[in-house]
């Protein structure tokens, strides 16, 4: 999901600079080989240490997880990341970065809860281009924590103050997602999208289809909205788990799974992981969100790795778009044998996806998941993913976060490099009654990831420092990179490059810790082009 | 009955909710504005305060000017030995930390936060919030071979958050 107002370019199309480079060495000859000389070798990027972003309260044990992150148009350097808490109690949080997310301070989005609210829930982020701050979260009350409403407060003094939240959708909307398009009118446009129960839903179940997936905006900072226009196509009748992208002209565009005959998991039933498909669809607007076109699959042979723990708090795929109308969409597929983290893009602004390429570079089928990938895109164009991965630990428990990144229109992703330096355990978290929870364990929805100028951001679920269930944090770190790798071009090598052009254009207690050392072996080996597909 | 996590009651019970899926927030339906001046004028959020704890055999070394609120704690092993810091909060009435770990009484305390154990040479890091004026000590699990303790050895330390 896009949620961020920062202007992005292509990253299926390496940046103009890059372009050069890339032209200078089809036609320069020897010029060509003197500009990738004086360019150098690229180095590594610089992995930074990781950085706690929640406290840690052992007495309690709070369970953060499911993070998100975006940094201020108008000030880079202020970042914030929200995020859910699953224990002691439902609640939201959100983290203050004045640094561009190199280190944390909390803040009160929501001091006081609105009317006939008893939880806050499930919080998305996002801002407007002028800086203004929108903090979007789910009211839940009753015993059975029911979502009563989606509220919106905003900031306009970097969280040092927020409005009073406002409802801006009813009861029994689930997976509500927010982003905001900074370009049209006064304030930009704030698009909304969710899952919109027709009936009261069953104990951890969606109720008899239809339960449609929908959208509506709103061009007024979320004062007043737009009649919501459903998304998902009629004839899908499991439809779950939407995420939203915004790209260039009024783009909008809504991933969302269809379960097809997948009754096991929509409906919460006992039983082992479904053994049939699912679907991952896109569907499209190019009026700002005022009409959808029918959904265009992505792919429609995704195996499921385990059981939808909880259907309302699915993990949805992670979709991006480029300024110039690319799109990128990555999930967790088990179609190789054990849990990997793919992608498809497509080209042409979602009518048609390329070829599936499996991000995680460990062997094939050995058995070890790599799950939850989050996909952002940097201002230089560069593509980056993080998922959790457990190759480091062969009981297939233990999880690592690993980071990649694409320069090349996606056709191969950077050899995988680990962020984490402890590892946490995936049985650490909060547990469900559910049917459909047994023996699962919540580890949250989403990775956070912000791609910035020459840097990356990325936030995860993190149990090192716990001692019992349910204790998670909320751990960051930033990825830098210098000139001349990931996708941005030095200055010396477009300067040379321009000057070839122009000749040649005549023509566990994870399970392990590890020790510093590997971390830097694993930065040495980033720069190989990783298998992919 | 949605979920049935904390604080869901009776996770056997189907309480239902009675109303429909009406949505509300649609145009016309709010009047009032969200705030809508810009941010530029507001500071930028400070790093929050971190307490650089040096672990050798055996003692912590740290600035014990440690104020309350949002502290992060960054323990580095600069000795030989495997190290395990966990701070803990101290109730008013319990004696000096290093007194009680020697004393006969045992007084019940949870740790707060810490870090697994950590090797020669590795680093560990926690954020806590601390209470104002509130009393803590930093003491180290582990053990040696033998069974010795590191705390009594003198790996056990207190501090007082700074009142706001």
């Amino acid at each position: 999901m896009t949620a961020t107002g920062v202007r992005r370019r292509s990253f299926l199309r390496a940046p103009v600079a890059a372009r050069l480079v890339a032209a200078a060495l089809v036609g320069g000859g020897l010029l060509a080989g003197s500009v990738a000389s004086a360019a150098g070798p690229a180095a590594p990027p610089q992995v930074l240490p990781e950085v706690p972003v929640t406290a840690t309260d052992q007495r309690v044990g709070p369970a953060n997880n499911t993070p998100m992150i975006v940094a201020d148009p108008s000030e880079p350097s202020f970042v914030t990341l929200a995020n859910r808490l699953d224990a002691p109690d439902f609640s939201c949080t959100l983290h203050v970065s004045g640094d561009g997310g190199r280190s944390w301070l909390p803040v009160s989005p929501v001091p006081e809860l609105p009317e006939g609210a008893e939880k806050c829930y499930a919080p998305e982020v996002a801002f407007d281009r002028e800086g203004t701050l929108y903090y979007l979260f789910v009211g839940l009350a009753g015993g059975g924590n029911e979502p009563m409403g989606a509220f919106l407060t905003t900031s306009s003094d970097r969280g040092q103050s927020f409005s009073p939240p406002k409802p801006v959708l009813g009861p029994l909307n689930f997976a509500v997602r927010m982003a905001i398009d900074p370009e049209p009118g006064d304030r930009g446009r704030l698009h909304l999208v969710w899952l919109h129960a027709t009936s009261d839903p069953p104990l951890g179940a969606f109720g008899p289809p239809p339960n449609p997936i929908m959208t509506a905006y709103s061009d007024d900072g979320g004062a007043t909205f737009s009649a919501p226009v459903e998304v998902s196509d009629p004839d899908r009748q499991r439809v779950v788990a939407p995420a939203l992208a915004l790209g260039p002209d009024r783009s909008v565009h809504v991933a969302y799974y269809d379960l097809e005959d997948d009754v096991i998991d929509y409906q919460g039933l006992e039983g082992s992981t479904w053994r049939g498909t699912w679907s991952l669809v896109v569907a499209s607007s190019f009026d700002g969100g005022g009409r959808f076109g029918r959904g265009v699959v992505v792919d429609d042979a995704i195996v499921p790795h385990e059981r939808v723990m909880l259907i309302f708090t699915m993990p949805p795929a992670s979709l991006v778009a480029d300024a110039e109308g690319r799109l990128c969409a990555a999930w967790t597929d088990a179609r190789y044998g054990d849990a990997d983290a793919v992608a498809r893009c497509s080209s042409d602004g979602g009518e048609r996806w390329g070829e599936l390429r499996r991000m995680n570079d460990d062997p094939q089928g050995n058995g070890s998941s790599q799950y939850m990938p989050r996909l952002s895109v940097s201002p230089e164009g560069r593509l980056d993913a993080i998922f959790y991965d457990r190759r480091d630990d062969p009981e297939d428990i233990g999880n690592h976060v690993y980071y990649t990144f694409s320069s090349d229109e996606a056709e191969s992703f950077a050899s995988n490099i680990r962020l984490t330096a402890d590892g946490s355990s995936s049985q650490i978290g909060q547990r469900y009654t559910n049917t459909s929870a047994e023996g699962l364990v919540e580890f949250g929805s989403r990775l956070g990831l912000l791609s910035l100028p020459h840097q990356v951001v990325a936030a995860w679920t993190d149990t090192r420092n716990s001692k019992q269930p349910p204790g998670q944090d909320v751990f960051a770190t930033t990825v830098v990179f210098r000139e001349g790798e990931g996708g941005i071009p030095g200055v010396a090598g477009v300067v040379l490059a321009s000057g070839a052009l122009a000749l040649a254009g005549g023509a566990f207690v994870l399970l392990g810790r590890r020790r510093r050392g590997n971390r830097d072996g694993s930065r040495e080996k980033l720069q190989a082009p990783a298998e992919s597909g | 009955m949605i979920f049935t996590g904390p604080g869901a009651g009776d996770g056997a019970s189907n309480v239902r909710r009675a109303g429909t899926g009406v949505l509300v927030g649609m145009a016309g339906l709010l009047s009032t504005s969200c705030q809508s001046s810009s941010s530029g004028e507001a500071p930028l959020p400070p790093s929050p305060p971190v307490v650089n704890v040096t672990m050798r055999e055996y003692s912590f070394e740290y600035d014990q000017q440690i104020p309350s609120g949002r502290v992060v704690f960054r323990f580095v092993n600069d000795g030989d030995l495997a190290h395990q810091p966990d701070v803990v909060p101290l109730a008013e009435d319990i004696p000096p930390i290093d007194e009680q770990l020697r004393g006969e009484t045992r007084a019940v305390v949870f740790p707060l936060a810490g870090v697994p154990t950590r090797d020669p040479g590795e680093t560990g890091t926690f954020a806590v919030d601390l209470a104002p004026g509130g009393r803590y000590a930093i003491i180290c699990f582990a053990r040696n071979a033998d069974g010795t303790s590191h705390a009594l050895e003198g790996m056990s330390s207190e501090f007082r958050a700074e009142a706001q």
